[in-house]
């Protein structure tokens, strides 16, 4: 991994077109500032891993598995409960 | 066209049924092409998004507004482009179950909903920079809370 040093208000170029800017420095935290072509997704890592974590988890699904759950939901979809 | 899927056996589908996600989701980059199967019958708010070209890969989905008040994505303009989709009140939106081994297990990943284009049939898994939301909503909590408003 490179590791480059940077002060507050400095800033990375990767490309042409990316750039990380440290904004403020304050005790154990960076904030950090990305400029970026808006077709490049930007996401904390821990929520991507969250995310990816779980759609990994939702594939062990079989459709028995869905017999249990479905009585709890209030009747059909998108329509009134009736008389309940 | 057929397909042979894992939990539905051979399936007869048309193009114009299939959603094209051209980034895939999150940790499925490669697999772009899903059906939407509703499951069941018109009791159950669950549907299956099943992979038109890995018939083993198939995800439980649900509306969110069927057990999550209020829910909405917040996300930029500029973060549907893929998608082709200007506003997301337009938008078709599912979120991802995981089932578990009691009904109380289930949960629903509502930070990361899947939002799709209805008219050209295109859709993206959209990460969300919110607090609001996290990635394991118990589905039966959600339903009681929605129940005692």
């Amino acid at each position: 991994m490179l590791v480059l040093t940077r002060k507050a208000d400095e800033s990375i170029m990767i490309g042409d077109n990316i750039e990380i800017v440290v904004v403020e420095i304050k005790g154990d935290a960076v904030k950090i500032g990305i400029n970026a072509p808006r077709k490049i997704s930007v996401h904390r890592k821990e929520v991507y891993q969250a995310i990816q974590a779980e759609n990994i988890a939702a594939t062990g699904a079989q459709p028995s598995d869905l017999e249990k759950i479905s009585k709890f939901f209030p009747g059909p979809k998108k329509e009134n409960k009736g008389d309940g | 066209m057929e397909i042979n899927t894992t939990r539905f056996g051979v399936l007869n589908i048309t193009e114009d049924e299939i959603v094209y996600f051209p980034e895939g989701l999150v940790g499925f980059r490669d697999v772009k092409r899903y059906i939407v199967i509703p499951h069941g019958n018109a009791n159950s708010p669950f549907s299956w998004f099943q992979s038109v070209d890995e018939g083993h890969l198939a995800f439980v989905i649900i509306e969110p507004q069927v057990f999550c008040y209020g829910y909405e994505v917040k996300i930029s303009r500029d973060t549907l482009q893929p998608i082709e989709l200007d506003d997301i009140s337009l938008a078709k939106i599912y979120v991802i179950v995981v089932v578990g081994e009691r009904p109380d297990d289930m949960t629903a990943n509502l930070l990361g909903p899947l939002v799709i284009n209805r008219e050209k049939n295109i859709g993206m898994q959209v990460v969300q920079n919110t607090d609001k939301y996290h990635t394991r909503h118990k589905i039966i909590d959600e339903l009681k809370r929605m129940e005692a408003r």
